[in-house]
């Protein structure tokens, strides 16, 4: 039975749940104290439009800042988690782009300064954030939520 | 309502909340930035300055450059061309005695970079006026204190256009 697993644990979950907000919430608010830098950093990948990257790099940290809060406070849980797998997709698969193009970048993860490169590593923390994205996607039915829908 | 089910509706709004608070924190940020980015403008001078009085560089500016000033510093010598094209464009044909200099890899450090004399005169290309890669190596190059550069806008096309000689990979 799925529900006796240690995977649909609540406070497991729970727990996932935290550490994936404040993480997102710590990445969001990195990145919105110096937009330029952020947009360079994405600019960097050689991956989008010159024309685009500014408005993703305003709206990109907020969406995490917003989808890590409301995340924590366990609010459409379901649908921000969605939102939040996405992004680690996307993320999974500009890294991989970049190194196999050879790019020697910034990954920009968490703002500009904490100078980790965009390599193997952040694909492997991006896949592990991924499965506790997708843990929580399937299994959240937990009770410690502030609300069901925005 | 079934809590499990993925509401599209509560996707957007957090998606659409997201754009409204973003742009408007932006908006009123100092450190905000325009909603879309774009390449420095480039001017080109009538008098162009010789080797040993570089030009002052602008921070909002590329100094572009036109075909008669590209012809005749190349018959004169007095410039490096720098091809910011990829390594096989650049094998397939170049302006002669170019040396290549990728943009999608640039790298500061890169030997080639460093071993380049950066208060030399520089003449960046690409394939033509659709192209955007001179104009970013220029900034970079710019950025770690080259003080002489070009962006020469018609780039590789007009050049053969124009029946020029050029040099390609064997």
């Amino acid at each position: 039975m799925i529900k006796s697993t240690i995977v649909s644990n609540k406070y497991l979950l729970f727990a996932f749940r935290l550490a994936l907000g404040f993480i997102f919430v710590f990445a969001g608010l990195e990145k919105i104290s110096n937009p330029e830098k952020f947009a360079v950093a994405i600019e960097n990948y050689k991956i989008m439009p010159v024309i685009f990257i500014n408005f993703i790099a305003i709206i990109l940290p907020f969406l995490e800042l917003i989808t890590g809060l409301l995340l924590i406070f366990g609010i459409s849980v379901k649908e921000n988690i969605f939102i939040i797998n996405l992004l680690l997709t996307l993320f999974i698969l500009l890294v991989a782009i970049a190194i196999s193009r050879g790019l020697d970048i910034e990954c920009g993860c968490f703002g500009t300064n904490d100078g980790q490169k965009a390599g193997l590593q952040k694909i492997i923390e991006n896949l592990f954030m991924l499965l506790l994205g997708l843990l929580i996607f399937f299994f959240d039915k937990n009770p410690f939520k502030i609300g069901k829908s925005l | 309502m079934n809590n499990n089910k993925l509401s599209t509706k509560d996707i957007l709004q957090i998606i659409l909340l997201t754009v409204i608070i973003s742009i408007i924190y932006n908006y009123f940020s100092p450190d905000g930035i325009p909603l879309i980015r774009q390449f420095k403008e480039i001017t080109y001078s009538e008098n162009k300055p010789d080797e040993s009085h570089p030009k002052e560089n602008s921070l909002s500016q590329l100094e572009g450059i036109k075909y008669n000033d590209v012809i005749k510093m190349f018959n004169e010598k007095s410039a490096v061309f720098i091809d910011a094209r990829d390594q096989w464009e650049f094998g397939d044909g170049h302006i002669p005695g170019a040396i290549n200099i990728p943009e999608f890899s640039f790298n500061p450090n890169d030997k080639i970079v460093q071993s380049m004399d950066k208060h030399k005169r520089y003449i960046l290309y690409c394939d033509g006026d659709d192209c955007d890669v001179s104009k970013r190596l220029y900034e970079y190059l710019e950025a770690i204190g080259f003080s002489n550069l070009f962006v020469y806008t018609g780039g590789y096309k007009e050049w053969i256009k124009n029946g020029n000689s050029y040099e390609a990979a064997e």
